[in-house]
């Protein structure tokens, strides 16, 4: 005997269309932007940085 | 209210390990927002890591689960400002340095010259500049950004309009009028020293 479950389930509620964010055009500044902004954060991060999170544990340690 | 409900609605203050961890994940963003505010990038260095120094200082203050990244950012940028305010030296963008900035050389993959958008990202106001970078390239939401900067979501709104509408013009060969938008620390101008005496 064919179940016949999905057919009501269908019939009942339809799938809804799935929402979707309105297409939007290329822009290029924006994407300029993002790239100057790509530049830094893939920059190695310098080791003044990793000097800088050590001496926090340093001066922690002498308080 | 129960205790244990009074217990679960108090603040907790994040553990130094996990706040080390936050910290050295938001470097790179940091260091991108530095820069965008400042344009230098010894001096977008220094100041993240001042941010960074003064950040770790108050971490008692920082409350876990709330917004980590939008914290660090509203502390390094009351430094920069505070900063220009205070430095009485202050000098116009510097071409040369600002030519530093972009240390590749310019790529058409966009369609446009990466250069013409620095370039024209550099004479815009610090408070437009930032702004647009927040929400156009780092990916700041209105709302974060109208937090980070201590203004209105429309205020946000406006900047990024005007900065973008600026940024075309400029971009154009165009000038853009004095009009700095609603504070009083637009200028675009550059401190000559940070002078971050106080990093632990």
């Amino acid at each position: 005997m064919a179940d016949r479950s999905k057919d009501v389930q269908l019939s009942v509620a339809p799938p809804s269309k799935p929402v979707r964010a309105p297409a939007t055009a290329f822009d290029p500044i924006a994407a300029a932007l993002q790239q100057i902004h790509i530049k830094v954060t893939d920059e190695a991060i310098p080791e003044d940085f990793m000097r800088l999170l050590d001496q926090f544990d340093t001066d922690e340690t002498k308080q | 209210m129960s205790s244990a409900a009074v217990e679960q609605a108090a603040p907790v203050a994040i553990d130094d390990g996990e706040f080390k961890q936050q910290m050295v994940a938001l470097i790179p963003s940091l260091r991108a927002f530095a820069r965008s505010l400042c344009g230098n990038p010894d001096m977008a260095d220094d100041l993240a890591q001042e941010a960074m120094a003064r950040a770790w200082k108050a971490r008692q203050s920082f409350t876990m689960g709330t917004n980590f990244r939008a914290w660090m950012f509203m502390i390094v940028r009351n430094i920069f400002y505070t900063t220009i305010r205070k430095n009485s030296r202050m000098t116009s963008w510097d071409p040369e340095i600002a030519e530093r900035v972009l240390v590749e050389p310019a790529t058409q993959h966009v369609g446009i010259e990466l250069q013409d958008v620095q370039d024209a990202l550099n004479k815009l106001p610090p408070v437009q500049r930032e702004m647009l970078m927040l929400v156009a390239a780092e990916g700041v939401s209105y709302e974060e950004a109208a937090i980070i900067a201590g203004c209105a979501i429309g205020t946000v709104k406006s900047r990024v309009a005007r900065a973008r509408a600026a940024l075309v013009r400029l971009m154009d060969g165009q000038e853009i009028d004095d009009d700095h938008g609603d504070e009083d620390h637009g200028k675009t101008v550059l401190p000559v020293g940070f002078g971050f005496a106080d990093r632990p």
